[in-house]
């Protein structure tokens, strides 16, 4: 098994993509300073939005970075933080793009339009529709993990996959203030850090945000907004065996759940509180429950410099497969699971296009159930036809990844974070940043020699953003 | 095989809604849109000019109606955004978090760079109204 995750030649592939993409011999329309990506400053912003009077665009970027570990981790691995998960090595984090026709929101007339999001990368893994894992969480059964986009390019490479994230239709019915119906495959609305690069402060991502949430959903959701300040979604979800988590179009279709909440915000935009959960049952072989909620408040201080951000996430799902269920011996190693979490973000635009910040998060695992090891390993696991099991990403020698003999441990995870946001132009962003991990689980982070884990790792990442 | 014919039909429903999508024609900016946009202009003008006082107004005048016009036609706010999705929601408050600076820097006598900060709330405003 490769350890090194050949990042030229994808970033080589990435290049080759974009560039064919754009039209040659097109106009440089405006200075650099002013355009607003990096097609537009090719071709210029009319070419390249050949279809935004029929409300038709596209956009997308690419996102590369590398991250260093002081733990020189023998696996390759920065322990549970992903996204930015290799030490050592430059990663095409996501070559993304979309296309889409945003809908008019009116309570005069109907609307309809969609969006479809596709990317190319080490990130992909992660938000892949992968709410089908390979057994049943409570009965161990194998189950049909679908095909709508997980593992669709993997399987000959341990890094580097497509997903496609969103793929959706969009209605405005002309009702009240107009309501908007999102229909097919989307991104959620639990949580404050999204999957999108250049939609985050901070390179890394929070425990909540990988551990604590769903990426995607497939169903419905309609959101309405009853006056300037109150907005309210609610919608069904399917095709998932984590209680309509990231689910897929072809399996688990029997399975549905609710996905919805609420939004505050004040008339300036100064503070808003958002209020979102699920619930479902867990899969279409099993009635047993599984629900979260997700809290975040935002503030706005010194004219909209200082900007502050407080999230709260907590889970549950009852008669699961736990590592604390395994290894106390409970009846079939079944717990009831919760998970919960605190994240607090603090943020200073020094200059328009440079801004500091810091990130303080705690996440409680409660019964090992949520972290594994490095996810890039059980994320990537799937059964052969003859039922055997693998993990492309960790292959044969999955175990030497996950510590605790496979078993993950109930624990406490911390992590603290300070980072620039530097935009040299509109469309280039450089995110430096440090970040001190430590948790109660004495195997959570790898050292330099094979197997031996510790407390705690200490990682410094930047990454670099270009808006095409 | 069955699966595999039901994703197609999927996806030839949601790429014809799209196609049809782009049949429909550009939405015309609103009255309060156009009046916002005027003002925003006057204020640039006057900042560009050293007239903090008079800009001063405009900004807070423009702000005003930038919320009233949110109570006349309310959208969507949400917690997360992704780049290209609510732009409306995104534009508005990327021209209210300009138009604060740019109150900032007209009261510090700043004019120059409070017009360049209401030049920027100025194509937020172009943005959330849609053209």
């Amino acid at each position: 098994m490769s350890r090194r995750n050949l990042f030229w030649p994808h970033l080589g592939y990435g290049c080759a993509a974009l560039l064919m993409s754009l039209p040659m011999g097109g106009v440089q329309a405006e200075t650099i300073d002013e355009t607003t990506g990096l097609a537009d400053y090719i071709m210029g912003s009319k070419e390249h939005q050949p279809l935004k009077d029929y409300g038709i665009t596209w956009g997308g970027w690419i996102n590369a970075g590398v991250t260093a570990n002081a733990n020189n981790p023998a696996d390759g691995f920065n322990g549970p933080v992903t996204f930015g998960d290799r030490d050592g090595e430059l990663q095409m984090n996501q070559l993304y793009g979309y296309i889409q026709r945003a809908i008019t929101v009116s309570g005069d007339e109907w609307d309809f339009g969609g969006r479809f999001d596709i990317t190319y990368g080490t990130d992909s893994i992660y938000t892949q529709a992968y709410g089908v894992p390979a057994y049943e969480l409570g009965t161990g059964q194998i189950l049909n993990r679908g095909n709508y986009d997980l593992h669709l390019t993997s399987w000959n490479d341990r890094f580097y996959s497509l997903a496609m994230p969103q793929f959706y239709a969009e209605f405005n019915l002309p009702v009240g203030n107009g309501l908007a119906v999102k229909a097919g495959h989307f991104y959620t609305i639990l949580g404050y850090e999204v999957v999108t690069a250049p939609d985050n402060f901070f390179y890394t991502h929070a425990y909540t945000m990988q551990y604590g949430e769903p990426f995607t959903h497939t169903g419905v959701l309609a959101t309405y907004a009853f006056d300037e300040n109150w907005t309210a979604s609610a919608g069904t979800v399917t095709g998932s065996a984590t209680g309509g988590w990231d689910g897929n179009f072809n399996t688990q279709l029997t399975n549905w759940g609710w996905l919805g909440g609420v939004t505050w915000t004040s008339d300036e935009k100064d503070y808003s509180v958002t209020l979102n959960s699920t619930a479902a049952e867990r899969s279409a072989q099993s009635s047993q429950p599984w629900a979260a909620y997700s809290l975040v408040g935002k503030a706005n201080f010194l004219d909209n410099t200082l900007h502050y951000v407080f999230q709260h996430d907590m889970g549950f799902a009852d008669g699961v497969i736990t590592g604390n269920g395994i290894t106390s011996g409970a009846p079939g190693g079944l717990q009831d699971a919760m998970w919960y979490g605190i994240n607090q973000y603090l943020m200073y635009d020094v200059l328009d296009n440079l801004g500091v910040g810091v990130r303080a998060e705690w996440f409680r695992d409660d019964n090992g159930f949520r972290v594994l090891g490095p996810q890039r390993c059980p994320g990537s696991f799937n059964y052969n036809s003859s039922g055997i099991g693998n993990t492309y990403a960790c292959g044969s020698s999955y175990g030497a990844y996950v510590p605790n003999g496979g078993y993950s441990e109930g624990a406490d995870y911390y992590a603290l974070t300070a980072g620039v946001n530097y935009k040299p132009l509109k469309w280039v962003m450089v995110r430096p940043n440090i970040r001190y991990d430590w948790s109660s689980n004495n195997n959570a982070f790898m050292s330099s020699t094979p197997g031996k884990m510790l407390d705690n790792q200490f990682t410094f990442s930047a990454d670099i953003v270009i808006t095409f | 095989m069955k699966t595999s014919n039901q994703n197609r039909e999927m996806i030839v429903l949601l790429a014809s809604a799209l196609a049809l999508a782009g049949c429909a024609e550009k939405k015309p900016v609103s009255p309060q849109g156009v009046a916002i946009e005027k003002t925003l202009k006057a204020a640039e003008k006057d900042a560009r000019a050293g007239s903090e006082d008079k800009a001063l107004k405009e900004i807070d005048s423009a702000e005003k109606a930038l919320i009233e016009e949110d109570k006349t036609r309310p959208y969507a706010q949400q917690s997360k955004t992704w780049s290209g999705e609510d732009t409306k929601a995104t534009a508005d408050r990327d021209a209210i978090k300009e138009l604060d600076r740019a109150r900032r820097d007209a009261k510090g006598k700043m004019a120059g760079d409070a017009a360049d900060e209401v030049k920027k709330a100025l194509k937020d405003v172009e943005t959330k109204e849609g053209n």
